[in-house]
């Protein structure tokens, strides 16, 4: 029994060992596999990926890298069959352009008991051209069905030896084996950042290498020559290797209230953050925030854009004359930006036409909007910085990478507090940004070079308040006056709303919204003070708000504005769950009953509580002859929950909607 | 090219009009419920010859506020036989004033591969603008040549909805003999102008107000005014054609684009043949040969000059074993072929909204093909061949009670898919609930869908667990502490039927009030959208399918509880369909609830919309409604 066992154990290491995943050599137990052994869900799987690159010199051509990869991919089912078409990115930059080449394909298939394959042929390979940015390759396998299995290898050769993909390792689909090797000569210097819920092991070591070079040679240093000689030599130098081996990834899956489905993603990406070519300077990228946030800054269309003032002058000398509040002078200035500049709807961190011609144009990127902002508030004597930020479809930026930050705002520093501005939008204020920008931490970059985190959330909740005064009626419908009232981020997406609809038909929505509602007498006030909430108000009526059972009234105390629906219905999640911004809603609500009727029973008054006071619901409900008054408040004081909070969560939202479906109960008198 | 110039040149003199582009010359009754107004609209189509049309364009559009910028149009769609000649932009401020000019060499150029589709050839350029203000204007002008004759523009002098036109005119003229056929639809409706002179027609409007959005209302396409024009001799890519009929026209697909696409290697042959070897029935046949098309291919779209209207051959398909709608339709029916079966090739305007091919006017059209077996005696069968998992003859929404274009050897001819009657959508609900003093509801439920509804849920099946998890919490959303135990499905493909066996519980499912339990009986199928509010209703009420709802629940109560009063029979009959409930106490402690809901499809007047909410709405408080428990 025991040397049994061990024979077992010791044919199943070698079997690991020499399943090398070979090109071409699949073996019949991948093809005959119906199910994946850890996901039986899959619809395919990625059996293995390897990945190789390497660097290249040619004299004439400089640094190039060569990029080969080779994927096994294995069809479980119909619903898999998208995953036998590999669809590769070619960047282009410049004239330098990313070739594909040397692409192979097999598809393997069991017919009769047999292995059978079929090979890719040219008709399955396309190159297309998007844009002016990038190129891309499509693979698509013949002969494919449940069950089989695709080979595929291709080459890349790329003369971007500055730019990495990130190299990812996991899918929508479970990665079986992943490898991965880097050769990178020692000129090159790249960062290396792994992400991911997943951890991901890189191995790194050292090796030797040396190319032969032909090349012409200028006789005299000075160029002034132009006397060439022909020479041979050999480049010796080291290389750094990085490999990564990892198996059995999970897939990855999407759920409701997930910032970026990509910040979970395992991935490892490389950036170049210096070089040392021989006999040239050492040339540094970026290693830290700081660094980063420095590069960005002495990049020529960021840094020098900001200290161009002569093509505003004039007219911010205008706006702020005879003005000596600080606080004053930057809401002039902001007004005025987010009046003249209309955003083009381009992110980036830098200038593309120049803050002047922007200027003159009135339209501009957001570096430019905003570099523009804090080149007007630094001439009006503020402490202004821009800040750096990686917006939420960007994703967090756990690493120090150039391409880490994607946005631009502008902070300015009173006492010891930062305060935040995006002129890119109309409906913004001061500390009240698109919720596109609230993304974890920025990076505020002053004159000096020198840097500092400046956190993007708001601290201060974003207020809802209901008021409400209605009366119920025998036949089961309400009619009353609303007043609500929204602040902060709520305020901002509440007047985007407003300005992207005309009244009509902003109130033939309301009126949809809460089922069937007949809507009078609206008013909306302070659309345009950006400072204070925005309030709107109305009378409405509605019917159907109460449920006759025998001789009695049922009705929900909050009418028409409980929750009635869990937003949280599955029984487990992964991932953090993310509310944008501290919230808190708060109701008013007074109702008078139908004569006739005498209150019966009322539902009891409750707080619910998550765990260290994240979360309060509060639910009290008082009577006095005719009148209810209810009082319902629910309140996060963060934004973002560990996953960890997900059950906790899930069983607040649960008490708070049993308790706002609690019936009031009247009888006849 | 002297020549073209010379026209070019022309034309632009015959555009120069004098117009005030500013935002305060456009009338008052332009303004309402728009988004952007058409200040002028202008084509001129010229056919010079079979393979030669120019076209050319000036489009002013004013653009009230955001959403009104996707009525700019300010782009040009090609492939490579196309020739842009002219390309231009002019943005005017509120004033009229311009303010910039976009040249053709600042428009981008970029591929204009839809989802879906692996690789195209067709590409389009298109301007960026972002404007400073609202409204703004934006002047587009246009020149281009093609050979491609076989689609000649049509035109709309409605764009869609919340848009107002004030000014659309559209000339077509041919410099050849070939004849010219018309189609104009609502034109008197909307008193448009027609000027008719020897080869030259030309077509005006002014003042078409914007219409506003009206849920469940017929399609755009079948109310507002358009013309189609086609010619009898065309020509395709490098393919002249014929179509004066649909006979003809059909003739020509399957001449010239069909015909001997179908070779497939002798060994195919005996492979599909030893398939079907010892059946006789026709029907089994079809439905062997179909399944060996869906184990073994896949949909690839890939669309290249003529490719884009001839299928790949089908010794190709056999080869790579993927294709486009044309590849797969013209490869399954090379397959039926060759075990003989004689099936047609079947070109549709695919898609849950019904759009129909002309009878009238033959002309190149349609978006999909599929495949049309006719059968002695019986109806008709219906393949969808880009589909791994549709059941024989299984159309759903997607090619469903729709004119289509067949082509056979003969020639073409125009013919009807498939209508699914009312009471052929059905579901079947046959439930059994546990009731404890809890709150808690507990059941396992046994549903059978046929028709559409059998189209909305067959996919189903091959979701992972937690997506079909997240299906019924979503279904069911009004049940609040939902939990899904075990979940089966059994696809009946040979008679498509979809059976779902589902196990729930709910907690908290009744309120407790005062010691008494409020319980809704109607657990696992509420009908509760009401169709949105219209007020001043101006089109027609149009149920696109109807379908047929029964549900068989047993309700268990819990101990010592029992009902204070039950729903009262209800039954209502509308033109729009009946909704009938019967609740019994059956025995102690055991209820039974049995619904039928029956919605017909059909058109029916405006003033019907307001009825057919009420039904609705009735519909929705009687799903709702609750009963109270007491403790005996």
């Amino acid at each position: 029994m025991k040397t049994k066992l061990f024979l077992l154990l010791f044919i199943s290491i070698y079997f690991v060992h020499a399943n090398d995943f070979k090109f071409g050599k699949v073996s019949k137990e991948e093809i005959s596999e119906t199910q994946h052994p850890l996901e039986p869900d899959a619809n395919a799987a990625i059996l293995y990926k390897k990945e190789r690159v390497v660097y290249n010199y040619d004299y004439e051509r400089g640094w190039s890298i060569i990029k080969e990869a080779h994927y096994r991919i294995k069809i479980y089912s119909k619903e898999g069959l998208d995953w036998a078409t590999l669809q590769v990115p070619l960047y282009i930059s410049g004239s330098d352009e990313e070739k594909i080449s040397s692409v192979k394909g097999f598809t393997f298939n069991i017919v009769d008991e047999k292995i059978v394959s079929e090979k890719l042929k040219k008709d399955g390979v396309f190159v297309e051209k998007i844009n002016k940015y990038r190129n891309k390759a499509s693979i698509t396998m013949p002969e494919v069905k449940e069950g089989s299995v695709l080979d595929i290898q291709f080459r890349v050769n790329s003369p971007l030896y500055w730019h990495m993909d990130d190299f990812r390792f996991q899918y929508a689909i479970p990665v079986n084996n992943v490898h991965l090797n880097l050769n990178i000569p020692q000129y090159f210097v790249f960062k290396r950042h792994s992400k991911g819920f997943y951890p991901i092991k890189l191995n790194e070591s050292r090796g030797s290498r040396s190319i032969s070079v032909s090349y012409r040679s200028e006789d005299d240093p000075s160029g002034r020559s132009i006397k060439t000689s022909r020479k041979n030599g050999t480049l010796d130098f080291y290389e750094n290797m990085y490999e990564v081996n990892a198996s059995n990834l999970p897939s990855l899956k999407e759920e409701i209230y997930t910032n970026n489905i990509d910040n979970y993603r395992a991935a490892i990406k490389f950036e170049l953050a210096s070089t040392q070519f021989p006999n040239r300077p050492y040339k540094n990228y970026s290693l830290s925030w700081e660094g980063v946030a420095k590069s960005i800054y002495e990049s020529d269309n960021f840094g020098p854009e900001l200290k161009k003032t002569n093509y505003f002058e004039e007219e911010v000398d205008k706006i702020i004359m005879g003005k000596t509040d600080d606080a004053e002078k930057a809401m002039l200035i902001f007004e005025f930006v987010k009046s003249k500049m209309t955003w083009d709807k381009y992110v980036g961190v830098t200038c593309s036409q120049g803050i002047k011609k922007a200027y003159k144009e009135g339209t501009g990127n957001v570096a430019e909007i905003n570099l523009m902002l804090t080149a007007m508030f630094r001439y009006a004597g503020l402490k202004a910085n821009p800040v750096l930020v990686s917006t939420r479809s960007h994703g967090i930026p756990l690493f120090p990478t150039t391409d880490g930050f994607n946005y631009v705002i502008s902070g300015v520093e009173v006492m010891d507090n930062v305060i935040l501005f995006d002129a890119t939008e109309e409906n913004t204020s001061p500390g009240i940004l698109p919720n596109r920008v609230l993304n974890w931490m920025g990076r505020l970059v002053r004159k000096d070079g020198s840097s500092a985190q400046v956190d993007l959330i708001p601290k201060e909740p974003s207020k809802e308040l209901h008021y409400m005064n209605a009366r119920i009626n025998t036949d089961g419908s309400v009619e009353g006056r609303r007043r609500t009232q929204y602040s902060n981020q709520l305020a901002l997406s509440f007047r985007d709303v407003l300005d992207n609809t005309d009244e009509e038909t902003y109130l033939e929505e309301l009126e949809n919204s809460y089922g069937e509602m007949e809507i009078s007498s609206f008013n909306i006030k302070n659309k345009d003070e950006f400072s204070k909430p925005v309030v709107e108000t109305c009378e409405f009526s509605k019917e159907n708000q109460c449920e006759f059972l025998g001789d009695k009234i049922y009705f929900r105390p909050m009418l028409f504005l409980a929750q009635t629906n869990n937003p949280f219905k599955m029984d487990k999640r992964e991932y953090p769950i993310d509310f944008t911004f501290p919230r808190q809603k708060k109701y008013m609500i007074n109702l008078s009953i139908p004569e006739g009727y005498q209150i019966e029973s009322l539902p009891e008054n409750a707080i619910v509580q998550l765990p260290n006071q994240a979360g309060t619901f509060k639910f009290k409900i008082v009577s006095q002859e005719n009148q209810i008054r209810v009082s319902v408040s629910t309140e996060f004081t963060t934004a973002l929950f560990p996953s960890d909070y997900y059950d906790a969560l899930k069983e607040y939202y649960k008490n708070m909607v049993l308790k706002q479906s609690e019936k009031v109960v009247l009888s006849k008198i | 090219m002297r020549f073209l110039t010379f026209i070019l040149l022309f034309l632009s003199t015959h555009f120069s009009f004098s117009q005030d582009f500013g935002y305060n010359s456009i009338p008052e009754e332009l303004l309402k419920n728009a988004d952007a107004v058409v200040r002028l609209n202008q084509m001129s189509v010229v056919i010079k010859a079979r393979n030669l049309m120019v076209v050319s364009s000036k489009r002013v559009v004013t653009v009230l506020n955001e959403n009104g910028d996707r009525y700019i149009h300010a782009f040009a769609f090609y492939d490579k036989s196309d020739k842009i000649t002219g390309l231009e932009a002019k943005i005017y401020n509120k004033q009229g004033e311009e303010i910039k000019k976009i040249k053709k060499k600042d428009f981008f150029d970029q591929s204009a591969v839809s989802g879906g589709t692996l690789y195209s050839d067709s590409r389009v350029l298109f301007m960026r603008y972002t404007p400073t203000e609202y409204p703004y204007t934006v002047e587009f002008n246009k020149e281009y040549a093609t050979p491609n004759t076989a689609f000649i523009p049509k035109w709309n002098f409605v764009d869609g909805y919340r848009v107002s036109t004030e000014k659309s005119d559209f000339t077509f003229s041919t410099e050849s003999a070939i004849a010219v056929r018309y189609k104009e639809s609502n034109l008197e409706e909307h008193s448009i102008e027609v000027n008719k002179t020897g080869n030259r027609r030309n077509y005006s409007a002014a003042y078409i107000k914007a219409l506003k959005k009206e849920p469940l209302s017929p399609s755009l396409n079948e109310f507002s005014p358009t013309v189609k024009i086609a010619l009898d001799k065309f020509h395709l890519e490098g393919v002249d054609g014929t179509a004066e009929t649909w006979k003809e026209f059909g003739k020509w697909i399957y001449d010239e684009l069909l015909v001997g696409q179908d070779a497939l290697d002798p060994h195919t042959i005996e492979k599909v043949n030893s398939l079907v070897k010892g059946v006789d029935d026709p029907k089994e046949k079809i439905r062997k040969v179909y399944n060996f098309v869906q184990d073994n291919t896949r949909y690839i779209s890939v669309q290249l000059g003529i490719g884009g209207w001839m299928p790949i051959s089908a010794s190709e398909v056999d080869r790579v074993k993927y294709g486009d709608c044309k590849g797969l339709t013209n490869y399954t029916m090379a397959l039926l072929k060759s075990v003989g079966i004689d099936s047609y090739y079947t070109v549709v305007y695919a898609g849950s909204q019904k759009r129909d091919f002309d009878p009238d006017f033959p002309v190149m059209q349609g978006n999909h093909a599929f495949l049309n077996i006719p059968l002695e005696e019986e109806n008709d069968i219906w393949l969808e061949c880009t589909s791994q998992i549709t059941p024989v003859n299984h159309l759903g929404t997607f090619t469903d009670n729709r004119n289509v274009l067949r082509v056979t050897p003969s020639g073409g001819e125009i013919v009807k898919t498939k209508t699914y009657l009312d009471n052929e959508n059905h579901q079947l609900t046959k439930a059994e609930y546990f009731a404890d003093i809890e709150g808690k509801v507990t059941g396992s439920i046994n549903i059978l869908s046929k028709g559409t509804q059998y189209n909305y849920k067959y996919r189903n099946q091959s979701k992972s667990k937690i997506e079909q998890e997240e299906y019924y919490k979503e279904y069911w959303d009004y049940i609040n502490d939902l939990s899904l135990g075990k979940i089966n499905f059994k696809n009946d493909k040979e008679n498509i039927v979809f059976e779902e066996e589902l196990e729930i519980s709910a907690e908290n499912y009744m309120s407790s009030v005062e010691g008494k339990l409020l319980f809704a009986p109607n657990i696992s199928n509420r009908n509760l959208a009401v169709p949105e509010r219209c007020r001043n209703r101006k089109r027609d009420l149009i149920i696109a399918r109807g379908y047929l709802d029964e549900d068989e629940f047993t309700i268990h109560l819990p101990e010592n509880f029992e009902p204070e009063t039950l729903i009262q029979p209800v039954s209502l009959e509308t033109k729009f369909g009946s909704y009938k409930i019967v609740m019994e106490h059956k025995e102690h402690g055991i209820l039974q609830y049995n619904r039928k809901l029956l919605i017909k499809s059909g058109k029916y007047s405006k003033e019907d919309y307001e009825l057919y909410r009420n039904f609705r709405k009735q519909i929705a408080r009687y799903d709702n409604s609750r009963i109270v428990l007491t403790k005996m």
